[in-house]
């Protein structure tokens, strides 16, 4: 048998899979992505979504705290939104258990008026002791600065009503008032407070950006997972009778997997064609695909071919390596998943320690973001090209190494 | 029942036999610990480079401040500017923070409301959410001194008005007070309930993922089964009751994977008390067997079963509370059985939904069986 027929065999089978596999994966992504649209739609406001939301229960009908309210929704020179909703403690607690809020300020009756007349008292914030994710985390780093500045503040006010009554000082109260009204000066004009210089970001991804490059990657990963149904069926018996009649391992191999690489390329230029096409009608918001069009799309993944190469080949070693439909799934989620974790497909990668950071940099995921990052800035890929081509041989040579040894062995 | 025991009992030791899958079920218990040591030592969202012009006192309380303060900011202290500003040059750190000369002197100035001068010099790509959250942290730093300083000139200039008083005594009055520590209490409303974990915002997602591992785990013997079944190794069985070696097959690997996801979870910083853990994580495997069951009928078929598992996967990452607590969509993730073991650890109610969800996924996999066992 010659190698060329064995390679158009493979194909015939692949492309045999390939219809349902595109079909259910497109299937896939138009439904997602429709139904994306359809809830962001409903969601038109769309600082309503993207805001950590705080219920305030109790005292929030006092003057003091209704302004200190409005004075937070207002002065949020941070662009940080946090949503305060008055509510009752009961709506709250019910609130807070559906994950509706982050947390709830309860505010006892009389809050204010005790911390002016320097009676001890405290505001409680509620959470919720649950999955841990972003939101709370931030909202308690807020918490700790407003802590800080109340317990200043009261710290002043207590001193200055001390000093009042050891030098008898009269209207005590007013100056209280004063003092407050300094306070609020402060809290107004505290981004005057800064000199801020833009360090260039001329060379530095856009956080849609880097996102759009993670999806890729994330879909590069699980498509390996789409494509098992290609995959479990080994049959060493046939490798072997190949390899009697000249089509070596090597061949074998080889063969199998440029027609994995071919149909993954292929998918990519259909996905790319129909974002040319969603780009040029809709604006993304993203800055650097602004001007795309479905031919600079296309070129986009031409451009990451050896991402590409690097993440099939990857791919082609695990199935090549496993036995086992349940073991091959699994392996290739655990595979795809923490590569994609670590490399920052989900949260960004300088949310990781360093050392995970270092790690996830050589990666095969991790070098891929990277240039395809830098593919989409213009900027030189070299390193990383060369890191990828260097995979795609390494995890080549494993599969063909592991396929020699089966077939020995299944002679034996 | 004896039946599915023993179907049971054979899936089992045919999924051992792989090494492949013992490798994998010993690797869940070791990574998760692993995963939770390496995140927990020095992961942050935003890294900061901090430098002062000179050594004001404020300047060097501000950082000791940052420095020593429990956050997903880290600070890292230069001895100059230009190295700070490097720092964020080089990528080393998102932004720098430097404080300026005569920080003291300016901060007086700034409290005495006679003017506003910059205490702190700061470079940065652009400014996201990350960076306008750590200014706040910024100014917590220095507040404590602004503060001082705006009480300490009211007191000579609007209280006592020329009255002689040493800094001393202001400074002792001041400090003496602890300013209602705990002006603002944390409660977290189910503490009495469920014991608090170790995890912060990179580890907590881990019970998530590794809870998809246990559904991908059942739908790939799902898959397993269909493959069997279209090479007719279940031909003598009457198409009605194929769904009992479904049960034993999808029952027996989500049983194995729930296991080891259930060690690593005992010995990692995740587990909140064995009685919650272990009837979560046994409704778990009931709710994901059904779901596993249900997909078997509907997709009838290995390869496009196969092909679905990324959709499963991706709706699993986007509509579970493992990342995010996505609010949309709520339809979708009732359907998820992840949905619902995520919820349960930290709500009670969540088992009572995953009994009912049980309930309902069986009668309708026994329902589709039934029909489809039926046309054939």
């Amino acid at each position: 048998m010659k190698k060329s027929s064995y390679f158009k065999l493979q194909l015939k089978r692949f492309f045999k899979h390939y219809p349902s596999i595109l079909f259910i994966v497109m299937l896939t992504f138009i439904a997602v992505g429709l139904t994306m649209a359809v809830a962001l739609k409903g969601n038109s406001d769309e600082e309503k979504t993207t805001k950590v939301k705080v219920g305030i229960v109790g005292s929030a009908e006092d003057n003091v705290i209704g302004l200190a309210i409005e004075a937070l929704k207002n002065m949020d020179s941070t662009r940080f939104s946090v949503d305060f909703i008055e509510m009752s403690e009961s709506n709250a607690q019910k609130a807070l258990k559906t994950r509706d809020i982050s947390g709830y300020v309860d505010i006892p009756d009389n809050f204010v008026k005790d911390v002016y007349y320097g009676r001890e008292t405290n505001a409680t914030y509620v959470t919720l002791n649950g999955p841990s994710s972003l939101g709370p985390v931030l909202v308690n780093e807020i918490t700790d600065v407003v802590k800080v500045i109340l317990g200043e503040a009261q710290k002043a006010t207590n001193g200055v009503l001390s000093i009042a009554d050891e030098y008898n000082i009269k209207n005590e109260w007013d100056r209280i008032e004063e003092l407050d009204l300094e306070y609020v000066k402060l809290l107004i004009s505290r981004s005057e407070l800064y000199e801020v210089s833009d360090t260039g970001t001329a060379n530095a991804i856009s956080l849609s950006g880097y996102y759009l490059c993670s999806a890729i990657m994330l879909m590069l990963l699980l498509w390996g997972i789409a494509c098992n149904s290609i995959f479990t069926k080994k049959n060493l018996a046939v490798s072997r009778v190949l390899s009697v009649r000249g089509v070596k391992a090597l061949s074998q191999t080889l063969s199998q997997y440029a027609c994995f690489f071919i149909f993954t390329f292929m998918t990519c230029i259909i996905f790319a064609v129909m974002f040319g096409i969603v780009v040029s009608n809709v604006t993304l918001g993203i800055k650097e695909v602004v001007d795309t069009t479905v031919l600079s799309a296309v070129i986009y993944i031409f451009k990451i071919i050896p991402v590409i190469m690097a993440i099939t080949a990857m791919q082609f070693f695990i199935y090549e390596a496993v036995d086992g439909i349940v073991d091959m799934v699994v392996i290739q989620f655990v595979v795809a998943l923490g590569l994609g974790y670590i490399s920052g497909c989900f949260y960004p990668n300088f949310f990781f320690p360093q050392g995970v950071q270092d790690f996830a940099a050589y990666s095969p995921s991790g070098l891929g973001l990277s240039y395809m990052r830098k593919t989409m800035l213009l900027d030189s890929v070299g390193f990383e090209g060369l890191m990828l081509c260097v995979y795609s041989v390494i995890f080549g040579a494993l599969s063909v190494l592991i396929r020699k040894r089966r077939m020995a062995g299944d002679r034996q | 029942m004896k039946k599915i025991l023993t179907w049971y009992y054979m899936f089992t030791k045919r999924l051992l036999r792989h090494y492949s899958f013992v490798v994998i079920l010993l690797m869940i218990p070791v990574l998760l610990p692993i995963a939770d040591s390496v995140m927990s030592k020095d992961s942050s969202v935003f890294k900061v480079a901090l430098s002062s012009q000179d050594e004001s006192e404020s300047a060097k309380k501000a950082i000791k401040r940052l420095c020593e303060s429990d956050s997903i900011i880290s600070y890292e202290v230069y001895d100059t500017e230009k190295e700070a500003e490097a720092a964020v040059r080089m990528q080393k750190a998102d932004a720098a923070w430097v404080f300026v000369e005569d920080l003291d002197a300016k901060i007086e100035l700034y409290a005495s409301g006679k003017g506003v001068e910059p205490l702190v010099k700061i470079f940065e790509f652009g400014t996201d959410i990350r960076a306008s959250l750590a200014r706040e942290k910024l100014f917590g730093s220095i507040f404590p001194d602004i503060s001082y300083s705006l009480y300490s000139g009211f007191v000579r200039n609007d209280v006592l008005k020329g009255k002689e008083v040493s800094e001393e005594e202001i400074k002792s009055v001041y400090e003496g007070d602890n300013g209602f520590a705990d002006i603002v209490k944390v409660e977290e409303l189910n503490a009495e309930t469920v014991k608090e974990t170790k995890t912060n915002h990179l580890t907590g997602p881990l019970r998530g993922l590794f809870s998809i591992i246990v559904v991908l785990c059942g739908l790939s013997a799902a898959m397993l089964f269909l493959s069997d079944k279209k090479e007719g190794k279940y031909d003598y069985i009457p198409g009605k009751r194929r769904i009992i070696p479904a049960f034993g097959l999808c029952f027996a690997a989500t049983v194995l994977c729930s296991l080891a996801v259930y060690v690593a979870l005992l010995v990692s910083g995740t587990y909140t008390g064995f009685v919650r853990e272990s009837i979560s994580m046994l409704m778990f495997i009931i709710c994901v067997t059904g779901f596993c069951l249900l997909m078997t009928v509907i997709f009838n078929s290995p390869s496009r079963l196969g092909a679905t598992l990324p959709f499963f996967i991706i709706l699993m990452i986007a509509l579970s509370p493992i990342f995010f607590n996505v609010k949309m969509l709520k339809c979708v993730s009732l359907l998820l059985p992840t949905y619902y073991y995520l919820h349960s650890i930290y709500d009670t109610a969540y088992i009572l939904y995953m009994i009912s969800y049980s309930l309902i996924i069986y009668t309708l996999t026994l329902a589709f069986n039934a029909l489809k066992s039926k046309k054939a």
